[in-house]
């Protein structure tokens, strides 16, 4: 029996008939969807021009950027677990040739407070955040891995975000600029623990691109244990990709530019 | 065809008239995204989280949808990516996932055995091998919309297919082949 369409279909909706949208399903959605207008609601105008006033402030008292990944992709429970994980700003830049690299910050959760025996998997990690712009005076338009040219700069349709109209695209946006196409990532290795790279789990990572240019990568370091500070060995690169969709990354043409050994020590304000 | 639905997105509806309109695309294809999620995860808990994660990014997306692809092909993108970001995590690579259909709700018939045997094979294929069956020939997508979900190359989309083919007549082979 092969898989065409007839017997795949049939045999799908026969065998999984049981699993149906039932109203719990879409309560639980539009639950979750008004969880969180209230915070948007709540700000009433007056605060609102208060937060306005006190910019800097109202920026500081906002989530970290780790923390409002692992929310939009996992929900309110994990983000639990980071928001009273051990927060670490880092703000720790380097420039590798037109591309700059910030690792803002890193979170360490270790035993998890809110629920230990449902969401083991977020325990024992290491969660970060790097932000790649463009270097001073680079005319660079930069793309995350994975994405065509053809998609729109701050919306990512690996999440499912879709782009309003006169959104330009990483294209157009080069066109327009006269600008090079770079593809640049930045992820750890992992942790060195004794001097030493542990080994043996995957690093989970996720990229946006943000409208301003910019792109974000998160991680999540599993398995590491709570340390007095942390060494985090960083890999961070980038290539050109040409208008026409070529990766300049291996050959006569290639203009690969990487560091794979860039080590950040982090460790807990305070201390 | 999917003209009704299709015409409900492009007048935009915002607020409570986009929660109805969503509620209705789930109603409309909650359950073909709920089966896709539970043979992509092969777990029907994270299958349930993944339909309604998927159904949630289209309700905060929705004012942002063009119409450019229908709606059963944007959802089907959106599912797709969340189930993606699913089996990324360190989590997903700790547990051994085996191939199951035993602790699922029970189907309105009693299960017939090649059912069970034909999904348990694609269960098992190669992820990106899974994805093109899945998108093609469960979701019914046209190719093109496949390779556009999958942002990958026309070709590249067939080449899978293939290739899961291939694969599927050896692990499913002495069944008949029926047209």
């Amino acid at each position: 029996m092969k898989p065409n369409d007839n017997n795949l279909r049939t045999a799908m909706d026969r065998r999984l008939s049981g699993m149906k949208v039932e109203d719990r399903h879409i309560a639980a959605v539009f639950s979750k969807a008004q969880g969180r207008q209230p915070r948007r609601r709540a700000v009433s105008l007056v605060v609102a021009f208060a937060l306005v006033a006190l910019l800097g402030t109202a920026l500081a008292i906002s989530w970290p950027a780790t923390i409002s990944w692992i929310q939009g992709i996992y929900g309110d429970r994990w983000a639990d677990e980071l928001k009273v994980g051990t927060h670490m700003p880092i703000h720790q830049v380097k420039v590798l040739g037109q591309v700059r690299y910030e690792v803002l910050e890193a979170i360490y959760v270790g035993e998890g407070q809110v629920d230990k025996e449902d969401y083991s998997y977020q325990q024992h990690s290491l969660y970060g955040t790097i932000r790649i712009s463009p270097a001073a005076d680079a005319n660079i338009v930069l793309l995350p891995e994975d994405t065509l040219l053809s998609e729109y700069i701050g919306y990512n349709s690996h999440k499912g975000e879709t782009a309003p109209p006169g959104t330009p695209t990483f294209l157009q946006k080069a066109l327009e600029t006269d600008a090079a196409l770079l593809i640049a990532t930045a992820r750890p290795h992992g942790v060195l623990i004794d001097g030493e790279l542990q080994e043996g789990w995957e690093i989970m990572y996720d990229y946006s691109s943000h409208g301003d240019g910019s792109l974000s990568y998160h991680f999540q370091v599993p398995m590491v244990p709570e340390m007095p500070e942390y060494q985090i060995k960083m890999s961070i690169q980038y290539w050109e990709i040409t208008r026409s969709g070529k990766h300049l990354r291996e050959g006569p043409d290639s203009n690969w530019v990487q560091d794979m050994n860039w080590v950040i020590t982090v460790r807990p304000e305070g201390k | 065809m999917e003209m009704g639905g299709f015409w409900k997105i492009v007048n935009r509806p915002e607020g409570l008239a986009a929660q109805h309109a969503v509620e209705g695309l789930m109603r409309e294809h909650g359950d073909s995204i709920l089966r896709l999620c539970f043979v992509y995860l092969r777990d029907y808990h994270l299958a349930e989280d993944a339909m309604q994660e998927t159904f949630l990014k289209a309700y905060r997306g929705f004012t942002g949808f063009r119409g450019d692809s229908g709606e059963k092909t944007w959802l089907t993108r959106i599912a797709i990516n969340v189930c993606k970001d699913i089996t990324k995590s360190a989590w997903m690579r700790r547990v051994n996932r085996g191939i199951s259909l035993q602790d699922i709700p029970e189907p309105a018939a009693p299960p017939v055995e090649a059912d069970d045997t034909l999904i348990t094979a694609v269960m098992a294929l190669p992820r990106k091998l899974k994805e093109a069956v899945l998108l093609f020939y469960y979701m019914g997508l046209p190719a093109g919309d496949v390779a556009s979900a999958l942002k990958v190359a026309l070709p590249t989309v067939y080449k899978r297919l293939n290739k899961a083919q291939d694969l599927l007549r050896i692990q499913l082979e002495g069944w008949h082949e029926t047209e």
